[in-house]
């Protein structure tokens, strides 16, 4: 009831605090909230009864849903700062299908959540396992084993001892922080900003090269930069504070955390295809992250870091891990195939157009001295060759692993069996070289990238691939 | 990038789309052209009349060669256990849909379809956006086809 009653009550105290509340409202709007918290907390039960969870709750219309622990995805534990204020953890239970959480329980003792959550994971393995197949939660030719080996490991080991796949080290954290996206939280909080403040800070702004100067300028936009960058570390060491991951049984488990300690469960056969990311910073100094693709996954809160499993490590481990939650360990030692050498000449082309066009720009614009811009021309075809050497493609008995993308370059790895559709696409500057690109379609968080793709294939090799990818989803 | 194999044909879509493309193209130059024309008649940029005419010289050429050209790409294959759809006019693709990971099939049929006897058959996966879209069906056919497609048993990869 607390926390649900400072859930509420932070924001009327924020919405105080930036004066666009008086006293006395916030007052009185904080009690209604407090009364209200009461009267939801003598109405919320839950309970776990048979082979289903039960949530009742509602003060004028009672609602009482029923989920069905065969249905459970996975269970999450989220503790928030208002949490940790009371010593207590909620729990988040997510079933396949709607855009919410399905079962959410604000408030358990962290004991009787680790107990329920448990409860909850082993009552849905042994409702699908009673079920028995055609579960739809399995797919392609490795299913039957799959399903055997978790049986047989049920029943050999109640409870699975836990192993870590990977962890992060404070250092680790903030270079995690330093080169990773996150720099633009700063400007997401400029934006914030403006948008509270409004028109005072757009003058402020105006008037600030007068009040400067060149110099003063100069030093506000390097501190800006370095305050983006110290904000990025604080995020990201909030954010993944001790993380771990660990395997369960079949259950892959992550827990980070420093105010908000968060503890995610995703199911090893729920994966549909796992990347290795580097961008270009990580990339030089030979690091990675890797990321998980689960169906469906609405990621609570709009929380985009669920199916991250590695903030970032070296290269060749981000690999290892990667070909090891998928259990396909030959997979870290696999070599991808270079695209044709049409693929290259393709990058070089755009580099020289890109510097043709910038060249007649400047000239246009400073005469002669616009000559200059043809000296784009080394980092025009430096980018072009290292976009040609991030392509790639490779393909095992039952996965195929893409390598594309200059800014982020990322290295997908795709189980045939979890393919949903295929399709090759030739641009007409493709056709004239005779390459396609074969796009690997798998179910996934819409939205996040464009997917496997292997770019720049020879356009014949390219449909003879997608002929035996398709034999081989069968 | 062509056919899914050379002893398979691609069939083409029913000749009726390209009608319902024509007429669409018409609409959209009808409609265009409202604007147009007063801005031309009554703020002359350029002597009155050159605008509107235009307009519909290229919406006319575009609308006109335009279905043509994407009746002779989209063709598509029912085969025994997958679809397989070739499309595009600039960007050529080839997508293949196994029967067995269709979530759901829908047909579709707009006013204009309704004219024409037409419909859309529109199957969709688990992957986002990766829906395969057949336009320009004889209407009983489409229908035939989402029921037959319908009655495949799913075996929706580890969704």
């Amino acid at each position: 009831m607390a926390v649900w009653a400072i859930g509420q009550v932070g924001t009327l105290l924020f919405l105080w605090l930036i004066g666009t509340l008086p006293l006395g409202i916030v007052l009185l709007l904080g009690g209604i909230s407090v009364g209200a918290s009461a009267v939801r907390y003598e109405r919320f039960r839950w309970l776990v009864e048979g082979d289903a969870l039960i949530v009742e709750q509602g003060w004028l219309q009672r609602h009482r849903r029923v989920i069905p622990l065969g249905r459970i995805q996975s269970v999450d534990l989220v503790r928030k700062l208002r949490h940790r204020l009371f010593g207590v953890v909620e729990l988040r239970a997510e079933a396949v299908g709607g855009g919410t959480t399905e079962g959410r329980l604000d408030a358990l003792s962290p004991m009787e959540a680790e107990r329920l959550r448990a409860r909850l994971l082993r009552g849905r393995d042994e409702a699908r396992a009673t079920a028995g197949p055609p579960s739809p939660e399995e797919g392609g030719a490795d299913s039957a084993e799959a399903h055997a080996a978790a049986r047989e490991r049920r029943a050999e080991a109640p409870a699975p001892p836990a192993e870590t796949l990977a962890q992060m080290s404070r250092g680790g954290l903030v270079v995690a922080g330093l080169t990773g996206g996150r720099v633009g939280v700063m400007a997401a909080l400029l934006g914030f900003a403006q948008q509270t403040f409004g028109q005072a800070l757009t003058e402020w702004m105006e008037r600030l090269p007068g009040l400067l100067g060149a110099r003063g300028l100069l030093v506000l936009v390097v501190a800006v930069a370095v305050g983006a960058f110290v904000l990025s570390v604080i995020a990201t060491t909030l954010a993944f504070w001790g993380f771990t991951l660990t395997r369960e049984g079949d259950n892959l488990r992550i827990r980070r955390g420093l105010l908000e300690q968060r503890s995610d469960t995703i199911p090893l056969r729920r994966i549909q295809s796992v990347r290795v990311e580097e961008n270009m910073a990580r990339r030089i100094c030979g690091l990675a992250s890797v990321k998980v693709d689960v169906a469906g996954r609405t990621g609570a809160d709009g929380d985009r870091e669920v199916g991250l499993l590695l903030p970032l490590g070296r290269r060749e481990e981000a690999v290892v891990l990667a070909a090891r939650v998928l259990e396909r360990p030959e997979l870290a030692a696999v070599q991808l195939q270079p695209m044709p050498s049409g693929a290259r000449d393709r990058r070089l082309v755009r580099a020289a157009v890109v510097t043709l066009v910038a060249t007649a720009a400047a000239v246009g614009w400073a005469h002669a001295v616009g000559l200059y811009a043809l000296l784009l021309a080394l980092p025009a075809v430096a980018a072009a060759i290292d976009a040609y050497r991030a392509l790639g493609c490779a393909r095992t008995a039952n996965t195929v692993v893409t390598r594309y993308g200059f800014v982020v370059r990322r290295t997908a790895f795709v189980p045939v069996g979890r393919l949903q559709s295929l399709a090759l696409t030739a641009s007409p500057f493709q056709r004239r070289r005779g390459l396609a690109t074969l796009e690997l379609h798998v179910a996934r968080s819409p939205g996040v990238w464009a997917g496997a793709q292997a770019v720049d294939l020879e356009a014949k090799a390219g449909m003879g691939l997608l002929h035996r990818l398709l034999e081989a989803s069968r | 990038v062509d056919g899914p194999d050379d002893s398979e044909i691609l069939v083409p879509l029913d000749r009726r789309v390209l009608w319902l493309w024509w007429t669409t193209g018409a609409v959209v130059v009808a409609v265009a052209v409202v604007p147009v024309a007063v801005i031309d008649f009554v703020a002359r940029p350029l002597p009155a009349g050159v605008l509107t005419a235009a307009l519909l010289v290229i919406g006319g050429a575009v609308g006109g060669v335009l279905p043509g050209v994407r009746y002779r790409r989209w063709r598509y294959a029912l085969r025994e256990q997958d679809l397989w759809i070739r499309r595009g006019v600039v960007w050529v693709t080839v997508t293949v849909i196994p029967y067995a990971r269709l979530q759901f099939v829908d047909t579709r049929q707009g006013p204009l379809e309704r004219l024409y006897g037409l419909a859309q058959l529109v199957v969709h996966t688990a992957a986002p956006g990766t829906s395969g879209r057949l336009p320009g069906l004889d209407a009983t056919q489409a229908q035939r086809l989402r029921e037959r497609l319908s009655e495949v048993e799913p075996d929706a990869a580890g969704v």
